[in-house]
């Protein structure tokens, strides 16, 4: 009889425990605090709000204009970027920007960047965070180095990799000719 | 041929952005120079404005050092000595520390939660026994 009740008890402890993680998920989708300030960094300090940043006079240079940084307790910098949109959601591109902007401020400043970061989403008067990994520094500077490739002739531009990129796009006559 | 070079020298945030979108969108706009629709424009612009609104928003509010200061001269005649002062600053660092910690594993969050409601649990069924002892 007691072992019965003992196992109610961490029945119901378990379901508000799971209870509790499902409205955390959702306040973390959520919002942003009035000031847009995502969860992840409330109490963190502001160090960098709309700064420009660029990676050294290497064969790639990346420049960068970061949002906002917060510095943590442990002295990393966590980065937010805001997007407005009319649906909630995020896109490879922004992984790309937080990313290019990590080794842009990481080789301006010498100070470590958190290997995630913070896309606030506006839709409409609603903000919501989405935190994502950011991609590696190899990765962003294969990707500058390709980049210049591009821009020089030596490779084949990729076309999109989803057709309904192509709907709104100027140039679509001259990227598919056939169409 | 001045721009090509320009672009070629240093790449922003968002030109490499623009690889994850279309690569073939970033040659065409480096040959031709950027064509927006009107949509995209407007988008733009609604982008410049939410971002003027951001930059205020954290001029206004984050980072400011109002607050500590004036937390500080409430302590002052509360706690006059080094001691008590570093008990107050614990005071408020410690539950600050931890509230860090909860919001930032959803786990731990749970664990603690679970684990005060069994506890709970077994305070009442403790007390439960004891009042049982007491009435006979």
């Amino acid at each position: 009889m007691l072992a019965d009740a003992w196992l109610l008890v961490l029945a119901c402890a378990a379901l508000i425990a799971t209870a509790l993680i499902v409205m955390r998920a959702a306040c973390r989708r959520r919002s942003c605090a009035a000031d847009w300030t995502p969860i992840e960094v409330r109490g963190d300090f502001l160090a960098y709000a709309e700064r420009n940043f660029r990676s050294g006079t290497g064969d790639n240079p990346i420049a960068a204009r970061v949002d906002r940084g917060y510095r943590r307790h442990d002295g990393t910098i966590t980065l937010v970027e805001l997007k407005t949109r009319d649906t909630d959601r995020i896109y490879p591109s922004d992984l790309i920007e937080l990313s290019a902007q990590r080794v842009a401020l990481e080789c301006a400043t010498g100070e470590q960047v958190h290997s995630f970061g913070i896309v606030v989403v506006q839709v409409g008067s609603r903000n919501r965070a989405h935190r994502v990994r950011l991609m590696s520094r190899r990765a962003i500077l294969g990707l500058a180095m390709r980049r210049a490739r591009l821009l020089d002739g030596e490779a084949l531009p990729r076309p999109a990799a989803s057709r309904r990129l192509c709907a709104a796009c100027v140039y679509r006559s001259r990227c598919h000719p056939k169409e | 041929m001045g721009r090509r070079r320009k672009a070629k020298a240093v790449a922003s945030a968002s030109a490499l952005s623009q690889m994850g979108v279309c690569e073939r969108l970033v040659v065409f706009e480096h040959l031709d120079g950027k064509h927006p629709t009107s949509a995209q424009q407007d988008a733009l612009q609604r982008g410049l404005r939410a971002h003027r609104r951001f930059a205020a928003g954290s001029a206004l509010s984050a980072g400011r050092s109002e607050p500590h200061v004036l937390r500080r001269f409430k302590d002052l005649p509360r706690r006059p000595t080094g001691p008590g002062q570093r008990l107050s600053l614990m005071y408020y660092r410690l539950p600050h520390f931890l509230s860090l910690c909860m919001r930032r594993s959803t786990t731990l969050h749970a664990a603690m939660v679970a684990a005060l409601l069994v506890t709970l649990c077994l305070v009442v069924a403790r007390l439960g026994t004891w009042s049982g002892v007491l009435a006979r």
